[in-house]
């Protein structure tokens, strides 16, 4: 695994409606490796291209945005209220955080002194109306420096922990990397099949980007690449997969069986390991990717992480390197599905 | 008269949301050679097509394919198998009930504690599905990883049979009632283009009925469902829906819709021209494939016309088949005046 | 634009009848220079054709309503909500039927009919003052549509009044429309006056699919929590419209909102910025229809949202129109 490319990719800003600032690495990284790269301006969508030899034509997507938090008002004294959706504000208290204003700015999640908290209060969790950040600025610095609906991120910091690598953003940066690399595997490899890999904004809200981009694109088979939660604490194998036992395969209703079926073969000719997971629905793209147009035959593949929508997501680099192997097969070794006549 | 051995067929066949194949079979040789030609798209939604050359204004007749059921998730260390919900299903219809498995319909049972061994505290509630298991007769893990796989759909085991000559129990006549119509109807000749999409994973979103418009766009949609009869104790006056023998259910509103006011009225006068009885949608709940075909390109007008059925989303239903004969002469009544 | 308000606030306009408030709309427009046709969804489109990109500007028709579910034995209406009804402010409401009927909201919690318990709108009901239910089906079908009786009042620049939501959006485009300086128009300006929005924002969708628009501005009202000590959020009447950040829907256009505040700031036009976590308007179907579509919002920041009595300040709604005038002319 390429670690140097995934601590940038982590500790790059693309907060969900604002992803630009990722694409000059996506797109260094592609230079010599893809046909054509571009912006989809209608969503903020990056979109590269690399021609098969083929008609068929398979759209591997990763969305490129991260969890956020939006500031909702600036208060007496300058602490700055925020605002945020699937962040949960337990894990904000005591942390570090960048509003991203006029500049960057540092700040603090603060919280009372344990001195001052009364017995009733104790563990009980503070909800985002009761936290603020406090940049340490003044009121008027703030208030020239900050605007209501200035994006807040975690802090980043890349790290090794143990077998594992932590940081923020591991959601969805480990698709963004697999896409990146699984481009890069192909570059002497004849495949019949024309790659597109969309790198899509707003999947942490509405799909927007997966959503228009998919529709401008129309390809014939799609493949999303995501994350899905590893067992860890409190996340038994009911809801989880062990890390540094493969990609999960996602095995549920939203998802093409054949296609899935298709992917999961490949995995067991090369020895590659896999989950399965199963529920009706993905939460993840793929879900809206094969409802575009008159529909597209969507697998999805996803990289197992603990503590997911932390700034401590938790991944295992085998993982990331076997899901690259797999798609890189996968795309080699591609045929149409079904007929021209859409006979499935 | 209706086509029993159609709705026989039809409620028989396996056909859990993405799992529509046997149903789609059974569809096809039904219309073939009454419609033009049809086509399964992606997501399993089938599309029928008649007269697409007309220049009047396309009619879709919707019904979707797919019923409630269970699927696969994983197993126990002792041969159990784990599993998740498919579409709406209350908890307290799974325990000791008859299931299939999978292409080859391996059989077993949803477990349940017997009575002796509960608690008093236990008989009082039912568990979550997610603790619930199926017990298919292996002895060990590794036993039934052989018959069984991951991401297989579970059914009901349930058989269509009749209680009178005009009162039949089976399962998921919510909609395979909806797809007799819609194949006995499409049979009828008519000069302007229809087209039947029957469709896939209702059950889950109205997942087909969201694609399945689209490539063939109509300009009136008529969704046949089978819907909501609460008409039986335990249910307060206003909250009983509709009833069962009153005929054929339009829709007004529902969670997802209100239907076209004027293909509506224009329904309702129909029935009373032809005294076919008729009863409204007394409970405005639900969501229908209409909600999502009505919002395809730059729209579509929608009506939902149901046959009142009992116990729906459960593993036996039942329903009368003078509605399901009303229904249809409603439906052919109203696009021969088109 | 208080008299187009108050017209458009007092004609019948549930979600899915529409057809009174459009013809408000069509009267006020009459002497405009433009296309105006009803679209195959119902939408009121009103066409300025200019040179440059296509733009989008809607507001919705259509308010939250009542619909009839039953008719009980002693002539009492039950009813389900049209929309976003809230059922904690509909006790003692005044509705108002399709065909002229009125009648008052109240429960049937027969352990406590002083303080009921359960606020749900399957415990109330209608009473139309009918003695009987045969009475009652005399006057009122299943499935009669009603809406809060609109009863408008105005204290100097504060209105009081239901349908607020959106009708003030409407008057900000009828005004709009009527005041636009046609050849500096930066534009090719489709006006749409959008039907169902309350129910699922489906005339947006329908109407930017026909029209396939560059760019999309939505005109709705947001929730101003500005009447208690301290605020619960940053909206305040009378402190200008407010420029869309976010809501519980979606995000606007980065690019399109900057303009948005660089044209109020250039003009010298008050504006808020606005961040909710719940609610959404048209904008969410504009931006994710077909390839997309860069969309921004223009909210009229309003108390009390869907109740009878909103409350709204007319400064900023003749803001917005400032705001959407300048931006939309060179």
């Amino acid at each position: 695994m390429d670690e140097s490319l995934i601590k940038a990719l982590s500790e790059s800003f693309a907060p969900t409606g604002n992803e630009k600032s990722i694409y000059p690495i996506i797109e260094k990284e592609l230079k010599g490796y893809v046909d054509d790269v571009r912006i989809h301006d209608k969503s903020n969508s990056i979109v590269a291209f690399k021609k098969g030899s083929g008609k068929c034509t398979l759209m591997l997507e990763a969305h490129v945005d991260e969890v956020f938090m939006v500031v909702s008002s600036i208060e007496k004294n300058g602490f700055v209220k925020i605002t945020a959706r699937s962040i949960d504000s337990k894990i904000l208290p005591g942390s570090k955080v960048i509003i991203h204003g006029k500049r960057k700015i540092k700040g603090v999640i603060g919280i009372k002194p344990y001195h001052l908290v009364k017995s009733g209060e104790e563990n009980s969790a503070l909800s985002f109306d009761r936290l603020f950040v406090d940049t340490g600025l003044l009121e008027t610095e703030v208030k020239e420096l900050v605007s209501v609906g200035d994006y807040v991120t975690f802090e980043p910091q890349f790290d090794r922990v143990g077998n594992y690598y932590i940081g923020k953003s591991i959601d969805n940066r480990l698709g963004v990397y697999a896409l990146i690399e699984t481009l890069k595997s192909l570059k002497n490899i004849k495949h019949q099949v024309n790659v597109y890999a969309l790198f899509s904004s707003q999947e942490e809200f509405t799909g927007l980007g997966a959503i228009t981009s998919t529709y401008s694109i129309f390809p014939d088979v799609a493949i999303a690449v995501d994350v899905t939660f590893a067992t860890q604490y409190r996340v038994s194998s009911d809801d989880g997969f062990e890390l540094g036992k493969g990609p999960v395969i996602f095995f549920g209703i939203s998802v093409n069986r054949e296609l899935t079926n298709r992917l999961a073969s490949i995995a067991d000719k090369y020895g590659i390991p896999y989950g399965k997971e199963v529920s009706v629905l993905s939460s993840t793209n793929a879900d809206k990717i094969s409802l575009v147009r008159s529909s597209i035959p969507t697998a999805l593949v996803s990289i197992p992480i603990r503590y997911m929508h932390t700034p401590v997501e938790m991944f295992d680099p085998f993982d990331v390197d076997k899901t690259v192997q797999l798609l890189k097969l996968f795309i080699e070794e591609f045929e149409p599905l079904g007929d021209q006549n859409g006979e499935y | 008269m209706a086509n029993i051995e159609l709705i026989k067929a039809l409620s028989n066949a396996y056909g859990v949301s993405g799992f529509e194949d046997e149903v789609i079979e059974i569809l096809k040789s039904e219309i073939k050679g009454y419609v033009d030609s049809f086509e399964v798209d992606g997501l399993k939604n089938l599309i029928a097509i008649k007269n697409l050359d007309s220049p009047k204004p396309k009619v879709m007749l919707n019904a979707h394919m797919d019923e409630v059921g269970l699927l696969v998730k994983g197993f126990t260390n002792d041969g159990f198998v784990k599993f998740t919900k498919v579409g709406g299903i209350d908890d307290r219809v799974l325990l000791g009930k008859r299931v299939v498995i999978g292409k080859n319909k391996v059989k077993g049972i949803v477990a349940v504690k017997p009575i002796h061994l509960q608690e008093a505290n236990e008989r009082k509630t039912v568990e979550s599905a997610r603790d619930m298991v199926i017990d298919v007769g292996a002895k060990s893990k590794e036993e039934v990883q052989k018959i069984v796989n991951i991401g297989d759909f579970i059914g009901f085991d349930v058989s269509f049979e009749s209680l009178s000559d005009d009162t039949y129990i089976g399962k998921a006549f919510d909609d395979r009632l909806g797809c007799a119509l819609v194949s006995e109807i499409i049979k009828e000749k008519f000069n302007f283009p229809l087209i039947g999409l029957f469709s896939s994973q209702e059950e889950v979103g109205l997942r087909g009925a969201t694609v399945g418009a689209f490539k063939y766009t109509p300009d009136i949609s008529i969704t046949l469902e089978g819907t909501i009869s609460a008409d039986f104790p335990d249910v307060s006056e206003h909250e009983k829906c509709t009833t069962l023998g009153n005929g054929p259910v339009i829709t007004i509103k529902d969670n997802s819709v209100i239907t076209d006011h004027k293909l509506r009225e224009k329904l309702v006068k129909i029935a009373e021209r032809l005294k076919i009885p008729y009863q409204f949608k007394q409970v405005f709940v639900g969501g229908t494939d209409s909600s999502r075909i009505q919002l395809t390109k730059s729209g579509v007008k929608v009506l939902v016309v149901a046959v009142p059925v009992r116990y729906i989303h459960s593993p036996v239903s039942l329903f009368k088949l003078s509605d399901y004969e009303n229904t249809k002469k409603l439906i052919i009544e109203f696009l021969k005046s088109l | 634009m208080e008299d187009i308000l108050e017209k458009l606030v007092k004609a019948f306009g549930p979600s899915s009848k529409e057809e009174k408030v459009k013809g408000v709309v069509k009267e006020e427009l009459k002497k405009c220079d433009c296309e105006i046709n009803e679209d195959k969804f119902g939408n009121l489109v009103v066409h300025i054709p200019h040179d440059g990109p296509k733009l989008m500007l809607a507001s919705h028709l259509d308010s939250i309503g009542f619909i009839v579910t039953d008719i009980d034995k002693n002539g009492l209406i039950r009813f389900t909500s049209i929309g976003g009804l809230r059922a904690t402010f509909l006790l003692g409401s005044r509705v108002l039927f399709e065909n002229g009927i009125v009648g008052t909201v109240y429960h049937d919690d027969k352990d406590n009919p002083w303080e009921p318990k359960e606020l749900k709108v399957e415990k109330f009901f209608i009473d139309i003052g009918a003695k009987s239910k045969k009475e009652a089906q005399a006057l009122i079908n299943i499935g009669t549509e009603g809406i809060f009786y609109p009863l408008y009042s105005r204290n100097g620049d504060r209105v009081i009044s239901p349908s607020l939501d959106d009708r003030s959006g409407c008057a900000v485009l009828i005004e709009l429309v009527k005041n636009v300086k046609k050849k500096n128009l930066k534009y090719d300006l489709y006006v749409v006056f959008t039907v169902q929005e309350e129910i699922g924002v489906k005339g947006a969708r329908t109407s930017t699919y026909e029209i396939t628009p560059d760019f999309g501005i939505a005109v709705d009202v947001t929730s101003a929590l500005d009447y208690t000590d301290p605020h619960l959020n940053a909206l305040e009447l009378g402190k200008g419209p407010a420029i869309k950040v976010m809501d519980g829907g979606m995000i606007t256009n980065i690019e399109l909102r900057n303009e948005l505040i660089e044209v109020s700031k250039k003009n010298k036009i008050p504006y808020q910025l606005e961040v909710i976590t719940g609610g959404t308007t048209d904008a969410f179907a504009m931006q994710i229809t077909k390839e997309g579509v860069k969309t921004a919002a223009v909210s009229i920041p309003t108390r009390y949202i869907h109740t009878q009595g909103e409350v709204v300040d007319l400064n900023d709604l003749k803001n917005a129109v400032s705001l959407i005038k300048s931006f939309i002319e060179k």
